[in-house]
């Protein structure tokens, strides 16, 4: 196992010494691999008996298709790396995700003056890859799938570009480390809030009750993943109706304090889960929130930048500022 | 490898690819695989609209029985190369109704290739070769097609023809490559011998004569060979009697062969040598396949080529039958004494035989000839006489004759074609005890005088007769020529002018339209370029490529060629990666995008580094800020840049260049 490793770490050392990292790449000869497929050995198997039929048989157009089939092959390898010369792949912004969920990562694709470069299929390992073409002057824009699954700065490693056109029997491929720079939250935990009770400014006027679901009912809404089981309307699922969430009267304008110590003694990635579960539970309820954690303290609002630099505070918590996760 | 879908616009390709590999096999593929073919190509059509489902497994089934039926019934229990390739091709069709995936196509792709060379076993003439270049342009965009985005990308307008284009480009490419393996790469002699050939029954001679057999075969126009001689101008057109039978036994209707391959003298044996003597003549002949043995040669022919061997009959004949067709040297010589290969006793003998009783009037007539004239050049020539002052027709439309058919045609019809001349002739000699035999070949040909080459044609066969006189041995005596001189001397489309018989059997043929002087130009340009073909291109064997590399590129040995071969190997992958470098070179980016790109490389080393989607002065700001002793030179800078990035006309002047470099070179790294 050691062994494996040390030669992955090897392979990703010399990765990046050879294709470093940066928000835009030009493929070239540097970055692009080749190798025959297994239908290219096929073919090579098909010459051979072309070859051996043309000497039998001392047939001289079947030695003249054989020799041409030959030389086509040799020409594939150049028109498949061809294929992958000279693209340009730019990273695009990434929007905010939570993690676990797929961020869809823009690519820009350009070609340049009178180039193509077709069936290129793109996409990070354990990803669904998409398949996409790339001619000069046109916009070739695709969206990559990433799973993520861990906060701070998104961080998708080498994406794979392959393509084995035109004929199938060469591979060209290149692993591409682009920035995409973007968030990653931590993936919410919904659990029933938690105030620090008795502390100065935890509780202002219109404080809502400790538990949700104990307010007047107030009408019937679609659920909404997170939403508590007490508050669903079991009567109405029962009856085929869909899941439907019952609705209490609204909190607005009550204010409330998140406190990173009202979760102890949890676990630092539990706490900031469960943190941010509540951020956007706040956040749906209208309420005015402020977020306090170790060394950062965020004033009380209700608005959706107020609600992003939450996410961020809980996003990049002690994680040296700007750094990556290293995954 | 997860099953990849077919391209749709692949399909299409894959079909018109399959239709053009089959039109190279429209010689001898039965009706039955065109039937089979015709409904596979209509259902994976519909397949393709989704009109019809794919073949279910009992289907399938039923299809492979019902080829090999259709086979059976086409072929019956026979063995040959018709029935080899058909079943190739039914495979590859059905494999083509059941193609599914992308790694069925392949095996479509690959195995369409493979019926394209086996095409070639049966023809290898300048259309086949461009068909073949057809389909193989057709398979190859099929191919590329396969690999294509398979959601047809919007990017891409006008996709097929483009995909055509890619593969023609391919094709091209590849061309010089091809070109250089197909002469450098060294020629071998069959590793093993196939048994598998192709049974077609071809017009042409046969190795037996009867009454009515050359007027047939005079309907067709097809090529029979075709020569060359090492002089500018071919030998007088009444000498040249192209050899390659000799028959002489006679069972009373038909005239065969006795054969005697053990005496044979095979090209290196030295008994060869003996005959040469005197002037020769040297020619080289372009022969299409008969199945059969024979070569062609004049008179006292000499084989040349390894493998061919001259019979006791004076006629040359190759180890094994003419499967394909073949290019051979010949030398005769006219002068030679062939004295020495007196007539031995069984000669003699066969040369007398006759069956008894039959022809009574011939044999009589044959008597008296010969107690006038006890000379054989003298009853030759009283023969002859007779054949001339009778009223003897040539024609190719010969009255059928009955019992003793020679009286017949002698007395009563006096109409035939050569074969009945030659018959009878030495039939006569016979009777009078004069040894003789009949010789079939074909006499004349075409002379085609800008690229100097003989065709013979079908209707160009012949049947004459030879006698054997002491101290002369055999002479040929033509009685044709005497009853009809044009068939000799101009061919005979002049000796049958009159009754119009000329290939009025064989339907639409450019050989009756010689009159209409354009079209028989074009005529003759093709058969001067089908020639070419054959003799440059097809004859391409062991010892032309010897000579042609020594002789033109002073490759005298394997080791040589093999170098020159991996030197052409590393040429093309220099040169086309010349190419593909000089094509991607980035584009030369302007001086100040140079400059400031390097400028930006060496901040970023020395810990400034802006956002991205940041003006770039941005950057300056922040070293200003860090170094407030540049600071004035900064904000120059900053003005500069921004004046001439925001407007399009301007591009930064030398002094913010030289002054970028400047501050560069001072920048600290960490």
């Amino acid at each position: 196992m050691a062994f494996r490793e040390a030669i992955q770490t090897r392979w990703r050392q010399w990765l990046d010494r050879r294709i470093p990292p940066a928000s835009e790449v030009t493929l070239g000869h540097k970055s692009i691999f080749i190798l025959p497929t297994r239908t290219g050995w096929l073919f090579a198997g098909l010459l051979l008996l072309l070859l051996i039929t043309a000497i039998n048989y001392q047939n001289s157009l079947i030695y003249g298709l054989a020799f041409w089939l030959f030389s086509m092959g040799l020409a594939a390898m150049i028109f498949t790396f061809r294929n992958l010369a000279g693209l340009v792949l730019q990273a695009g912004h990434v929007n905010p995700v939570f993690a676990g969920d797929v961020a869809e990562l823009p690519l820009r694709l350009s070609a340049q003056k009178k180039r193509l470069h077709e069936a290129l299929v793109i996409g990070y390992p354990d990803d669904v890859s998409v398949v996409a073409d790339a001619a000069a002057g046109m916009k070739n824009n695709v969206n990559l799938s990433y799973r993520t699954w861990q906060r701070g700065w998104l961080n998708p490693g080498r994406l794979r570009l392959e393509s084995c056109f035109p004929l199938g029997l060469f591979r060209a491929w290149t692993w591409v480390k682009l920035d995409f720079r973007g968030l990653v939250y931590p993936q919410p935990e919904y659990v029933p809030f938690v105030f620090a009770a008795g502390e100065a400014g935890d509780q202002i006027a219109g404080m809502p009750s400790r538990e949700s679901g104990q307010q007047d009912f107030h009408g019937l809404r679609p659920y909404q993943p997170g939403d508590s089981m007490k508050i669903i309307a079991w009567k109405q699922v029962a009856q085929g109706k869909g899941m439907v969430t019952k609705e209490f009267d609204h909190d607005e304008g009550a204010s409330c304090w998140l406190d990173w110590e009202s979760l102890a003694p949890a676990h630092t990635e539990t706490r900031l889960a469960r943190l941010t579960g509540w951020v956007i539970e706040a956040e749906k309820r209208h309420w005015r929130y402020g977020l306090r954690l170790p060394g950062t303290e965020i004033a009380p609002d209700n608005t959706e930048v107020h609600r992003d630099q939450c996410l961020r505070a809980l996003a990049l918590f002690n994680l040296t500022g700007g750094e990556k996760v290293d995954d | 490898m997860t099953d990849k879908q077919i391209p749709r616009q692949a399909v299409w390709w894959l079909l018109i690819a399959q239709a053009a590999v089959l039109i190279i096999h429209i010689g001898y593929l039965p009706y039955g695989i065109w039937a089979v073919a015709a409904v596979i190509f209509g259902w994976r059509a519909l397949v393709h609209y989704g009109r019809a489902a794919y073949p279910s497994k009992l289907l399938k089934t039923l299809a492979v029985a019902g080829v090999i039926a259709v086979l059976y019934a086409s072929f019956g229990r026979q063995f040959n190369l018709e029935i080899a390739s058909s079943f190739l091709i039914a495979v590859s069709l059905l494999k083509l109704l059941e193609m599914r995936y992308q790694r069925d196509a392949y095996v479509v792709v690959l195995l369409g290739f493979f019926v394209l060379a086996v095409g070639f076993l049966f023809d290898q003439g300048i259309r086949t070769a461009l068909a073949g270049i057809l389909s193989a342009w057709l398979l190859t965009t099929a191919w590329i097609a396969l690999h294509q985005n398979p959601l047809g990308s919007t990017v891409l307008a006008h996709r097929s023809w483009r995909t055509g284009k890619y593969a023609a480009n391919i094709l091209i490419v590849s061309m010089p490559l091809m070109l250089v393996f197909y002469l450098l790469f060294p020629r071998m002699a069959p590793l093993w011998t196939f048994k598998l050939h192709s049974g077609e029954a071809r017009t042409g001679l046969s190795d037996n004569m009867a009454p009515g057999d050359f007027s047939e075969l005079s309907q067709s126009a097809d090529v029979a060979f075709r020569v060359s001689f090492g002089s500018d101008e071919p030998p007088p057109r009444h000498t040249l009697y192209w050899r390659a039978l000799v028959l002489n036994l006679y069972d009373g209707r038909r005239w065969t062969e006795a054969q005697r391959h053990a005496d044979n003298l095979w090209v290196g044996d030295q008994g060869l040598q003996q005959f040469r003597q005197g002037d020769s003549v040297s020619y080289e002949i372009i022969q299409e396949a008969t199945q059969k043995r024979w070569l062609y040669g004049l008179k006292y022919p000499i084989p040349v080529e390894k493998g061919a061997g001259l019979t006791v009959n004076g006629v040359v004949e190759f180890r094994e039958p003419v499967y394909s067709r073949m290019r051979y040297r010949m030398e005769s010589y006219p002068e030679t004494s062939w004295n020495q290969y007196f007539l031995d006793n069984y000669e003699k003998n066969v040369s007398l035989q006759l069956p008894r009783h039959s022809n009574p009037e011939a044999r009589l007539l044959a008597q008296r000839l010969k107690m006038r004239y006890p000379e054989t050049d003298k009853f030759v020539a009283a023969v002859l006489d007779y054949f001339r002052q009778q009223p003897f027709h040539y024609t190719l439309r010969p009255p059928p004759l009955g019992e003793n058919d020679i009286d017949q045609f002698l007395l009563q019809t006096r109409r035939g074609f050569c074969e009945h001349y030659a018959g009878a002739f030495v039939f006569l000699a016979r009777a009078a005890g004069v040894p003789a035999r009949v010789v079939t070949g074909y006499q004349g040909g075409e002379w085609n005088k800008e690229d100097r080459f003989l065709t013979l044609r079908q209707y160009d066969a012949h049947a004459w007769a030879e006698v054997w006189e002491e101290k002369k041995g055999w002479v040929r005596v033509d009685p044709t020529a005497v009853v009809a001189p044009e068939r000799i001397e101009s061919g005979l489309e002049q000796a049958v002018a009159e009754e119009g018989s000329f290939l009025e059997d064989s339907g639409f043929s450019v050989q009756k339209y010689k009159d209409i002087s354009w079209l028989n130009k074009l005529r003759l340009q093709l058969d001067s370029a089908e020639y070419y073909w054959q003799r440059w291109v097809l004859s391409y064997d062991q010892d032309t490529q010897k000579g042609f590399l020594n002789g033109i590129l002073g490759i005298a040995d394997y080791k040589q060629m093999l170098k020159v071969l991996a030197a052409s190997l590393v040429v093309f992958f220099t040169v086309a990666t010349l190419i593909l470098w000089l094509k991607n070179r980035p584009p030369r980016r302007d001086p100040f995008m140079r400059q400031w790109m390097a400028f930006e490389a060496k901040a970023r080393l020395a810990g400034y580094e802006v956002e991205q989607g940041e003006p770039p002065t941005q950057l300056l700001q922040l070293i200003a800020d860090k170094q407030p002793a540049w600071r004035a030179r900064l904000q120059w800078l900053i003005k500069e840049i921004n004046v001439s990035l925001y407007r399009d006309d301007q591009q930064p002047g030398r002094a913010v260049l030289r002054e970028l470099g400047k501050l560069r070179r001072q920048l600290k790294t960490q």
